[in-house]
């Protein structure tokens, strides 16, 4: 019934043995309950924040003001723009067009590699500067969320990488092949990315006025 | 997708949307990203600030977990596994800010310092000994009532 000889499954690490169809609403159920931790995981560094905030009003407001609204922006810009090529890979795999798939799960590398370097571009600066991450509490607190944030785009970029080489060999889109693993990278994705939405008016936009 | 050639063996993966969804879903979130940059410019308290900031990244992550995530045609199941960290987490950050809000005694407390508690003490020993009893009777006394 299901033959492709790479991909008995389309999931990640091929553990699954059930049929296609189940295998896929397994992977996809298990990857919304990660979510769930990693939702709670970024939710404790959100309530430090905002603790550590009430108590020093005056260096977040100083700390936030010191930041680059503009690349700040432009980052989310360029992450919003990522997501949009992942779920455009996510409807590319679902509708079997290899080539489109393999087009938009490079935009979506690239939009990473985008945003790792306005990364550098804004941390670059401020860590020669002497705005290290234990210089004051909002730095502590920019340095260890944005921080984990990118460690996350960093995990996300192997999976996409990984995706791009893989849905070369038609492994997701061949006749009677899973797209499971593209979906489900997919959702990781866009979890990095509402991530970020939260944390960007947080840190950047304090300031402003 | 699969009405026409897959439904023979596997059945469907996920349903498919019309791309105007992803390109539409995308718009709107560039148009509120711009909202979240110009509204932050208004004056207001910090935490209304907080409120309204907060308020637009949920509108905005709603969107991606709706319409990029494929929410919309996600089964109950997964709802329960989307609504549980976010009521969860509403409720920490809830009482974070109704505690905010709340809470009265702070400035005094930053008010009183070591040095503050430390003459109170002082002053009601001095007291105790005004009194004629010695330290010891005074705090018997105290524990009686």
């Amino acid at each position: 019934m299901f033959n492709h000889k790479n991909a008995p499954d389309g999931t990640f690490f091929n553990f699954h043995k059930e049929p296609p169809l189940v295998a896929y609403e397994f992977f996809k159920l298990g990857m919304w309950i990660f979510l769930a931790t990693e939702v709670l995981f970024f939710g404790g560094l959100f309530a430090a924040y905002f603790i550590l905030k009430y108590k020093w009003p005056e260096v977040f407001a100083a700390g936030s003001a010191y930041l680059d609204v503009k690349l700040g922006a432009t980052n989310t810009v360029v992450l919003l723009a990522s997501s949009l090529t992942m779920a455009l890979a996510v409807d590319a795999a679902q509708r079997k067009n290899k080539g489109k798939l393999t087009l938009m799960l490079g935009a979506t590398f690239l939009g990473a590699c985008g945003f790792l370097v306005i990364k550098g571009m804004e941390w670059y600066p401020k860590l020669t500067s002497g705005k290290l991450p234990g210089s004051d509490v909002f730095f502590s607190v920019y340095y260890m969320t944005t921080g984990l944030h990118l460690i996350h785009v960093l995990i996300g970029m192997y999976y996409i990488a990984l995706m791009f080489f893989r849905s070369r060999t038609g492994r997701y889109t061949d006749e009677g092949a899973s797209h499971a693993g593209v979906e489900v990278g997919g959702l990781y994705w866009h979890l990095v990315d509402v991530i970020w939405i939260f944390l960007f008016p947080l840190l950047y936009l304090l300031g402003g006025h | 997708m699969g009405h026409d050639h897959h439904d023979d063996h596997h059945g469907e993966m996920g349903h498919i949307q019309a791309p105007v969804v992803y390109y539409g879903t995308f718009g709107a979130l560039i148009a509120l990203t711009l909202l979240t940059v110009f509204v932050a410019s208004f004056e207001t308290s910090p935490l209304m600030h907080d409120l309204i900031a907060m308020g637009i990244a949920t509108v905005k992550a709603t969107l991606v977990i709706v319409f990029f995530m494929h929410g919309k045609y996600e089964k109950a199941e997964t709802w329960g596994f989307i609504w549980a960290p976010i009521i969860l987490l509403a409720t920490l950050l809830g009482a974070l800010f109704i505690d905010y809000a709340g809470r009265q005694n702070d400035l005094y407390i930053e008010k009183t310092t070591i040095k503050e508690l430390y003459i109170n003490d002082a002053k009601s020993i001095l007291d105790g000994k005004e009194h004629g009893g010695d330290h010891g009777d005074a705090k018997k006394d105290d524990s009686d009532h």
